[in-house]
């Protein structure tokens, strides 16, 4: 079977949610930005997860192999710091009233 | 008379982001080889005489990514060296491009922005090649 080459097919992203381009809108009219200091830790850490889990599928897809165990369990490794990640942010920036 | 491959070194402190590229840059037959610090990549340069080097800049330990490029700039020249980082800051921009580098680019990046971009610099390297 051929290689299925995933960045050919349309990828859609999750649902916006029903306000979300009023909220984009509040956020330009407003002027309401992210400190560059959290910004510093979203691009560190984000982006270099997604970098890595672009790259395990890539290959693998590319290389028209299946996705081993191992790569899986590291695709969820760095989805799981991901998630982590947003955690600690949360706790760190969120507002004193929640 | 086969055509001689394109010479990559990947330069990146995280030692599944080499294997990975490695992986890919293989599967489209580049001769690949990789390090995971700046003075690890200059030693395997002085053997390998890249053709390209995707180098990381935040290197987390000894020279960073801008020192590798400065060093290896005096020794080989006609390198072509692709920047990678997290950090869009435009100061580390501009000092990359003042030290020489053919392009800088900003993670997350997808595998075929990553192949265009080589592909591209691997392109006019094979132009110059061939007159």
């Amino acid at each position: 079977m051929p290689a299925v080459s995933a960045e050919r097919e349309v990828v859609k992203m999750a649902n916006p949610l029903p306000n979300e381009q009023e909220i984009y809108e509040k956020i330009k009219k407003e002027n309401i930005t992210i400190h560059p200091l959290v910004w510093q830790l979203i691009e560190h850490h984000i982006n270099n997860d997604l970098y890595m889990i672009n790259l395990i599928i890539g290959s693998t897809v590319l290389g028209g192999e299946v996705l081993s165990e191992e790569n899986a369990r590291k695709v969820i490794k760095h989805s799981n710091e991901i998630k982590d990640f947003l955690e600690r942010l949360w706790k760190a920036t969120k507002p004193a009233d929640v | 008379m086969p055509r001689k491959k394109m010479k990559l070194l990947i330069v990146d402190d995280e030692k599944d982001i080499c294997s990975f590229v490695k992986m890919l840059f293989r599967q489209k037959g580049f001769l690949v080889r990789s390090a995971i610090s700046g003075s690890q990549a200059i030693s395997v340069a002085k053997k390998l005489r890249p053709d390209i080097v995707l180098l990381d800049i935040h290197l987390k330990r000894g020279l960073t990514g801008l020192d590798v490029l400065s060093k290896m700039k005096e020794t080989l020249p006609l390198c072509r060296y692709i920047m990678v980082t997290w950090d869009k800051a435009q100061e580390k921009m501009r000092q990359a491009k003042k030290l020489g580098a053919a392009a800088y680019l900003t993670k997350p990046l997808t595998t075929s922005q990553l192949f265009k971009v080589v592909n591209r610099v691997a392109r006019g390297i094979g132009r110059k090649r061939g007159r």
